[in-house]
């Protein structure tokens, strides 16, 4: 029984921490923020097994963590207002070269992530090329040029 | 209409948006992110166990019995009670942990070894000898192992009582 309320609950408290932590913190990785998914990674495995190292129990706590996210995605596809409050929907930060300052102050994006995010995908120099940029769901930035 | 009224209007292309609801997530994010400083400041000053919040120091109506304990614990996690007990001197002293307390927590150890331990309908009974001053230090260290409220004592059978109330996280 406990295998199952274990995954369930650091289901939860992740889903919600990397909530609040927003897209930007897991849409680009930086070499620190790999290392710190690997601490969260080590952190929560002991809270997952409990003292219990036995191969049933990896599996038991593998299959929920698994039933729960196939779950939630079932869900999120029969209620989409609800899918769309988990996973946000795409954001437009640049609209026909001009930043789009009230939404970018709110998704904390600074001028600098829009531009970077143009130089890779397109080799944009100027804001003046970028029609529409468009934060994605999982954090990226997305470009399409004029 | 004002500019920041413009520009939070929900766009249908390139891709249709739902900025009222995107703008719930972001205050969502923002009131977030002070719930877990607060969880932080609430970590340092021992509402999780270890910190200011979290440690006891009582001490019976008589003065006989003086008690080191925390008041927070996590489950599965070990933790050193210090039990200074008065008696008479180089005499047998008793002291009762009541049942509640046994069900919470399991002891890892005792020091000194007690000289004698005996299960009673309250609790365990632990007997130790006192110094030449009727003086009695016990240090228990305990692991949790229950989830959720405890009320128990800690007493000495005719003499001091004190009411200890613990709560474990899971």
């Amino acid at each position: 029984m406990d295998a199952v309320l274990r995954a369930g609950a650091i289901y939860l408290a992740l889903m919600v921490l990397f909530k609040i932590c927003g897209r930007r913190s897991l849409g680009e990785l930086t070499s620190f923020d790999f290392v710190l998914l690997m601490v969260i990674g080590e952190a929560t495995q002991q809270a997952l097994l409990g003292d219990d190292f036995s191969v049933t129990n990896a599996v038991l706590v593998i299959v929920t963590l698994m039933v729960i996210d196939v779950g939630f995605s079932l869900i999120k596809r029969r209620y989409t207002r609800l899918g769309k409050l988990i996973d946000g929907g795409p954001t437009i930060i640049v609209e026909n070269g001009i930043f789009l300052r009230h939404r970018m102050h709110e998704a904390r994006i600074e001028e600098d992530d829009i531009m970077e995010a143009a130089r890779i995908a397109d080799g944009v120099e100027d804001v003046e090329q970028i029609k529409f940029a468009i934060m994605e769901r999982n954090g990226k930035i997305s470009i399409i040029t004029r | 209409m004002s500019h920041i009224e413009q520009e939070m209007r929900d766009r249908k292309y390139p891709v249709a948006e739902d900025i009222a609801l995107q703008r719930k997530v972001w205050r969502f994010e923002r009131a977030g992110w002070y719930v877990l400083l607060l969880v932080v400041i609430l970590t340092l000053a021992g509402l999780f166990s270890k910190g200011p919040l979290s440690d006891v120091h009582a001490t019976s109506a008589g003065q006989d019995l003086t008690i080191e304990y925390e008041r927070f614990h996590r489950n599965g996690s070990a933790y050193g009670m210090v039990i200074h007990a008065q008696g008479q001197p180089s005499k047998p002293l008793t002291i009762l942990i009541s049942h509640p307390m046994l069900e919470g927590f399991s002891i890892e150890s005792i020091q000194p070894q007690p000289d004698r331990s005996m299960g009673t309908t309250e609790g365990l009974a632990i007997s130790t000898q006192t110094d030449g001053q009727g003086r009695a230090t016990l240090y228990v260290t305990w692991r949790s192992e229950g989830i959720g409220l405890f009320k128990s004592a800690i007493s000495i059978p005719g003499g001091g009582n004190i009411p200890i109330t613990q709560f474990i996280y899971p």
